[in-house]
Order: C-alpha cells, then structure tokens, then sequence
C-alpha cells in the first residue's frame, strides 16, 4: 500500500467516525448513567472525592512551597481538576480495544467511534468537576472574569489533541499487550514533570524544562484563562504544531491497520 | 440493489503468541538472526461469489472450513488477504444476538443502544421500542436491569432486537430458536418476514434440511491440509 492509499483510507476512517457523533454521543452518556446507576449523586461522586484531594493537597502544598494560597491554592485546584480530564483519556486508550471486542468482530464500525465514546465519558466528568474550578476561582482566587471564556476554545483544541492521541495509543495498546503499563508509568512520570504540583518559577533558569513539556502547553493554555490571563503564544503554537503532527500519526495508523485490529483481538 | 461479489478470495488470519504481542520483543527481534515470523492460518482459499438481489445462499461444512470466517468477511470485519470483495447494501449480522447487551442496563436502554449501534436513528427509535415490547410480552420487565431476566426473557429480548434493524444483507450463523413452544412459533414467523424482507441471506448451516428449505444456492467449504 502506498502512503497516499494510507493516508486516504484513514483520512475516511475518521472522518466517518468523527460524523456518525449521535452514535458516540449516546453511547457515552449511557455508560455514565450506568455506571453511577446504584448511587444517588451519581458522578457527582467523583466530583466530591477530586474536590476533596484538591483542597487537602492544596493546603499541604502550598504550605511546602511556602507560597501564598491566593496565588497557588486556584493554579493547583485548576492544574488537577484538567490533569484527571487529560489523564483519564489516555489511560482509557492504553486498555486498547479489548473492551469493544465482541462489537469489532461482528460489525464494521469505524474506529473513531470506540475512542469517542471513551473521550465524551472524561469529558462528562470534567463537566461535573468545573464546579470546583468555579468555587475555588470564587472563594479563594481572584473571581470569574471574561477572560475565563476563552478557555472554552482552548478546551477544544486540547481535546482534539487528546483524541488524536488516544487513537493511536489505543491502536499501539492493543497490538503490543505489554505497552498498557508501559503507557501508566509514563503518565505517571508525565505528572511529576509538568507544573501542576509545583509552579514554573521555582525552576529558576531552567525554565527549559517546561519549555519543551508538550503537556505543560496543552495544561496551559486552558489553565492561564482561568486564573485571569492570556495563554502565551508558544502555548498555542505546541499545541497547534501538535495537532498537525497528531492528525498525521493518526491518519496513518487508521489507514495502516484498520484491517488489523479485528484480527489482534 | 444489493449485491455481494468475491473473487479469488484468501483469508489468512494471524496467530499471535505471547511472544509478539510483547513490544519488548518485537524490539529485540530487530537484532537478532533469526527472523521468526507470525505464524498464519489460512482460512478461506481462493472462494468466489457473486450474488444478487434475492439470492438466498446456504454455506455448509465441517467444523472448523471457515464459515464463520466468510460471514465476517463479507461483513468487513475480516479483511482479505488475497483477491477482491466489493458488497453493496446494507448488512445485519446475526452471529451473536445477544451483542453489546449491558447486563445492569435495562430492557429499553438495551433496545435503544443497539439501534444506535446499528445506526438507527434517535427519533426511529420511539416506534421500535413499542414494537419490541409488544412481540417480546415482557411488558414492566423492560423498564428492570437486564440482570434480573430469565434466560428465556434475555433470549427473547436479543432475537427481537436484532431482527428489528431492517438491512439488505443479512449474514446467520446457524438458525436462531428461541424459548418455549409457544414463543417458538411466533419468532419463527418473525424470523421468516424478517428474512423476506432482505434482498440477500448468507446463512451457514450445519443442517441440510434447513438449507434446502431456505436456500436457493449451496457453498460448500472443505478443510484442506
């Protein structure tokens, strides 16, 4: 098969998932509901245990950094409430399509589909969890303001992003059983390098750490709207340059080995 | 107009061992002599087909000849390996009919996620359900988790589920029966219109009788050393 042949076959597979979204979006609300169906408050349960962690860790750490809680408390309370969003995605790829088995084996669905339907599920909750974000950004931060909104579009590019990217970890997950874990570590590890514990400004002159942290542009660029000011512009080309290269690498694994999955499962 | 056509059709299915499901591997592999190489089965050999509107064809063979594997095929879900396939129409496949059934969900979640499934969409879906309620009589007990059925009441709620969806294609894997003597008769006639109103039937049998009732044309797989 040719690049081109490739690149067009996936080009399809997605586009084909990305507009039968009825489907996805029905099937993802309907595993919320039932997963929460014996519990009253439903995923509102998720939102307390995360509101919960935030506010004892908040106070923990930034007792630790000996920063003020005005000014740490809301970057950490945002910072996580996004990292369990982002996290929470790619962990649901790395259990690749194992789930999705008996539907791939007896009909022929595009691809995308499974993958949005996890990606919707994460989103649903991050939903339930901005209610954190508001009440931290109230109680202890500096308030709402306009600028906040602008952090709906940078959500969107984000997701796109993380969609992109769960398809490809989903199809290299199921291919080689042993990256599942491989996959957890490194995300693990992902979250001790990017500044959601910590803040930027303790690394001194060796801000390059960040600088190069793919992760940290795509936390940033939702989170520096929320806590009242414009995300930079190396913010927004990461996440840009990331997306083209995204869209490519994803392109190319669907139309690679759309035909194979069927058979690794 | 629907329309299946396969020519010179070869399925190889990879067997994969432990061992190259493991990226490590698959790594080292790369630097070692021995280039071991993932072992294959083949499952279809050089199989040809062409049918069209109102053909109605019977697959028949031992266990193991590669049934399954052809219905699968002609669904999209197995790609060739060799030769050329080109199926126009919709396709309904009645493998399994009791797919993607959530047990904690309850009957009418079940009925709407699999229309939606099957790409139906949100509003047809209203007329379906009463439909369903109806044929299946299990009246209140739709409205409980799938959990709480019976065998027979699970049976029934999946055959009538998967034969509401209409399609051009329909693919069976042996003939469906379901529950007591009298339900018996009332999903064989189900089963019966369901099949009428398709243009195109594939159903793998073991079953002569069957076929010859239902069948207009026979294919006959082999194992082969």
């Amino acid at each position: 098969m040719t690049l081109h042949s490739t690149l067009k076959l996936g080009l399809e597979e997605l586009k084909e998932g990305f507009t039968c979204h009825e489907r996805w979006l029905y099937m993802a609300i309907q595993d919320i509901k039932l997963r929460y169906r014996r519990s009253v408050i439903g995923p509102w349960w998720v939102t307390i245990s995360t509101g919960f962690m935030v506010l004892m860790l908040g106070f923990l750490w930034s007792h630790i950094f000996g920063s003020d809680l005005e000014n740490f408390f809301p970057f950490f309370a945002v910072g996580m409430v996004l990292w369990g969003w982002m996290s929470g995605q790619i962990l649901d790829a790395a259990g690749g399509y194992f789930q999705f088995g008996g539907v791939i084996k007896q009909i022929r669905l595009p691809f995308p589909i499974f993958t949005l339907r996890l990606n919707v599920r994460q989103l649903i909750i991050l939903a339930h969890n901005t209610i954190i974000i508001a009440l931290v950004l109230l109680l202890i931060g500096k308030g709402l303001s306009w600028i906040n909104l602008i952090a709906i579009p940078s959500l969107i590019l984000i997701q796109l992003n993380l969609t992109l990217l769960s398809i490809v970890v989903t199809i290299f997950c199921t291919r080689y059983q042993d990256m599942t874990q491989v996959v957890t570590v490194g995300t693990t590890i992902i979250f001790f390098f990017t500044p959601i514990l910590w803040q930027v400004e303790i690394l001194k002159d060796r801000t390059y750490l960040v600088e190069m942290n793919l992760i940290y542009h795509w936390i940033e660029t939702i989170r520096a709207p929320l806590l009242g000011h414009l995300p930079s512009v190396s913010n927004y080309l990461w996440s840009l340059a990331s997306l083209a290269v995204l869209s490519l690498l994803a392109t190319y694994f669907l139309g690679r080995y759309r035909s194979r999955i069927a058979y690794w499962l | 107009m629907a329309s299946i056509l396969l020519q010179n059709v070869s399925v190889e299915i990879p067997v994969f061992s432990n061992d190259s499901r493991s990226i490590k591997n698959s790594l080292l592999k790369n630097f070692s002599k021995e280039k071991a190489s993932i072992q294959s089965v083949t499952a279809l050999h050089e199989v040809n087909l062409n049918l069209k509107d109102g053909d109605r064809l019977g697959v028949m063979g031992p266990n193991g000849a590669g049934k399954s594997t052809l219905l699968r095929t002609i669904a999209g879900v197995y790609q060739q390996s060799i030769g050329h396939i080109d199926v126009k129409g919709s396709i309904v496949s009645l493998i399994d009919i009791s797919l993607g059934m959530d047990m904690e969900a309850t009957g009418y979640e079940n009925i709407r996620m699999r229309a939606i499934m099957m790409g139906m969409k949100l509003k047809q879906i209203k007329i379906i359900e009463e439909e369903i309620a109806d044929f299946t009589e299990l009246g209140k007990f739709l409205e409980l988790p799938v959990r709480t059925y019976s065998t027979g009441m699970h049976m029934r709620l999946g055959f009538a589920v998967s034969t509401t969806v209409p399609a051009d294609i329909i693919l069976m894997d042996e003939w469906l029966s379901v529950g007591d003597s009298d339900f018996l008769i009332k999903a064989e006639k189900r089963l019966h219109d369901y099949i009428q109103k398709s243009s195109i039937l594939v159903i793998a049998s073991h079953s002569e009788d069957l076929i010859s009732k239902l069948t207009n044309q026979t294919l006959r797989l082999e194992h082969k050393a």
